[in-house]
């Protein structure tokens, strides 16, 4: 039997073992998707969006991928280069599973400070129409390279482009990312950094890795503390058997080994994720507002343009109207719901004022937009 | 101007227009946006090769812009280093005539490929420019009859050649089997 003080050495000894362990450096492991896949590198801008942005020339020379480009002064400004592996989504060998990963590690360098946006792409059998690239799904992260130009992104700060949301594929609330089948990353310059002031920028894309973080040591580590708690246990056990049970141990008190996360998210991730998520299940009650929202998610109300600015780029009434207004366009496409009914269903208490938010969104009146886009008659 | 020739000029017009065939490369196809958007250049990093492309406002063929496509270093084979023109929707059981302007260091080939069955080679188109004077290339290929043909990638392959091409005036024309458009 093993004795009762022994045990607690043991326990001991074994818990500060595991938590060192713990500290140890993770196993790192990548893989190159930039350079190091066969890839096929594009420009684009936004003028067929009708912007005036413009992608100047594309280098691949041995410092990396470089992009030059005057960044229009709208505020749905973008101009940037891609790189797939794959160009017509026919070979599903050619894809890759990036759930299997931490994140994304890019070493950039930019004419000056910029605001950046990494659009991952990525194939969707449920939408996909082997002519239309719109039926992937693009998913992004908006960030400002970091000072020697290394950038982290963890893979849950990708969130599904809400423009591409806006083209009416899929519902304003499947917000789902499916990042197990991609075909492409795209690094685009938006608006955030720099005033626009048509001068020539660029970016160079020295690397873009795939980084995951493993446990080997760690993982069996984790055991130890089970197997000392264990025989303490065993030693209780044994203990009882001779004298009675101590109350004021201070083994009844003593703490179990808390789970270690092992990878932090920043508050601001947290909050923005939990903004985005209220928002998509909220946006169609009229009276929402934003010290409605932060007083019902907990979001400090100081915080919110901030999260807002940072994450997407825009204000919360900017964003509450796009999300809206992707979902009234939708449902203008494919129901035969009255307009005044998609109004009061995304959330306008009136119909003027949906008539007119509506014009500036897409240029015509949701009658007009209805009929050029081929919707539903109203029935 | 009394109403028959009023009628008259509206007819020879509306003639005029049938005849022109139209450009279909659906995106900036002269490279007048002055930005090489909607072009593509396809580098396998398989392969050794740089290169990079712009629009210069000097020396375009027509027009303000030509596109300048400049291989740093020649990759192992020549489809590693290609200018991949913005790719359209054909027709099956068509034919089509494909025409653009040329400056360049060396001779090429215009792969064609079936972008819906794995870019499998359809066929090419040879080009054999001057390094100092525009060149016309052009060449014709037909789409089969089989279902499944969407899109055709036109890929000019330039890894091998070393040096400064300019394109400009791309244009790409459904044609009738004789060859008239």
């Amino acid at each position: 039997m093993i004795r009762f003080r022994n045990a607690l050495l043991l326990a001991a000894v074994l818990s500060l073992g595991a938590a060192l362990a713990l500290r140890l450096p993770q196993q790192r492991e990548d893989a190159g998707l930039f350079p190091g896949k066969p890839v096929y590198l594009y420009s684009f801008d936004d003028h067929g969006a009708g912007g005036v942005s413009k992608i100047q020339a594309l280098d691949r020379s041995d410092a990396g991928l470089r992009f030059s480009f005057v960044l229009g002064n709208t505020a749905n400004s973008f101009v940037g280069a891609g790189a797939t592996w794959k160009g017509d989504g026919s070979v599903r060998s050619d894809e890759v599973d990036f759930t299997a990963w931490d994140g994304l590690e890019l070493e950039l360098a930019t004419s000056r400070p910029l605001r950046l946006r990494m659009s991952l792409v990525s194939m969707d059998s449920a939408l996909w129409k082997p002519n239309d690239y719109l039926s992937r799904r693009y998913s992004e992260a908006r960030f400002s390279p970091g000072a020697n130009g290394a950038t982290w992104i963890a893979m849950d700060r990708f969130q599904l482009a809400p423009w591409w949301v806006d083209r009416g594929l899929v519902p304003v609330l499947d917000t789902t990312r499916k990042l197990d089948r991609v075909v492409a990353f795209e690094l685009q310059a938006v608006p955030g950094g720099v005033v626009a002031d048509g001068r020539v920028d660029s970016v160079l894309i020295k690397s873009v890795r795939l980084v995951r973080h493993s446990h080997r040591v760690g993982a069996w580590i984790w055991c130890l503390p089970l197997v000392a708690w264990g025989a303490l246990g065993f030693a209780l056990l044994g203990s009882r058997k001779r004298k009675a049970p101590n109350p004021a141990s201070p083994l009844s008190h003593a703490p179990i080994l808390p789970p270690m996360p092992l990878e932090m998210r920043s508050e601001s991730d947290e909050l923005r994720d939990r903004l985005v998520a209220h928002l998509a299940a909220n946006y169609q009650r009229g009276e929402l507002d934003a010290d409605t929202i932060c007083r019902e998610t907990g979001i400090p109300r100081s915080r919110l343009p901030e999260i807002l600015r940072e994450g997407f780029g825009t204000t919360f009434k900017a964003y509450l109207n796009e999300l809206r207004m992707a979902e009234a366009s939708r449902l203008l496409r494919t129901t035969d719901r009255t307009v005044s009914e998609i109004a009061f269903a995304v959330g306008y208490n009136g119909i003027a004022h949906f008539n007119r938010v509506f014009r500036e969104r897409y240029g015509a009146a949701p009658g007009e937009y209805r009929a050029l886009a081929g919707g539903v008659p109203a029935g | 101007m009394n109403l028959r020739t009023l009628l008259i000029l509206t007819a020879a017009l509306g003639l005029a227009r049938v005849g022109q065939a139209q450009n279909l490369i659906p995106f900036n196809p002269a490279f007048e946006l002055g930005s090489p958007a909607g072009w593509y250049m396809w580098i396998d990093e398989k392969g050794t090769g740089n290169a990079s492309f712009e629009t210069v406002d000097k020396d375009a063929h027509s027009g303000t812009y030509a596109l300048k496509f400049e291989v740093k270093r020649a990759a192992g084979y020549p489809w590693q280093i290609a200018l991949n023109i913005p790719q359209w929707q054909v027709k099956p059981n068509s034919h089509y005539r494909l025409g653009f302007w040329v400056k360049g260091p060396g001779p090429f080939q215009v792969d064609i490929k079936d972008v819906d069955k794995n870019y499998a080679w359809m066929g090419k188109i040879d080009g054999t420019p001057s390094p100092s004077q525009w060149t016309h290339v052009s060449g014709e290929f037909s789409t089969s009859t089989q279902s499944g043909l969407g899109k055709v990638l036109l890929a000019i392959s330039l890894g091998l050649n070393v040096g400064t091409f300019t394109f400009d005036d791309f244009e790409i024309v459904e044609v009738d089997p004789a060859g008239s458009k």
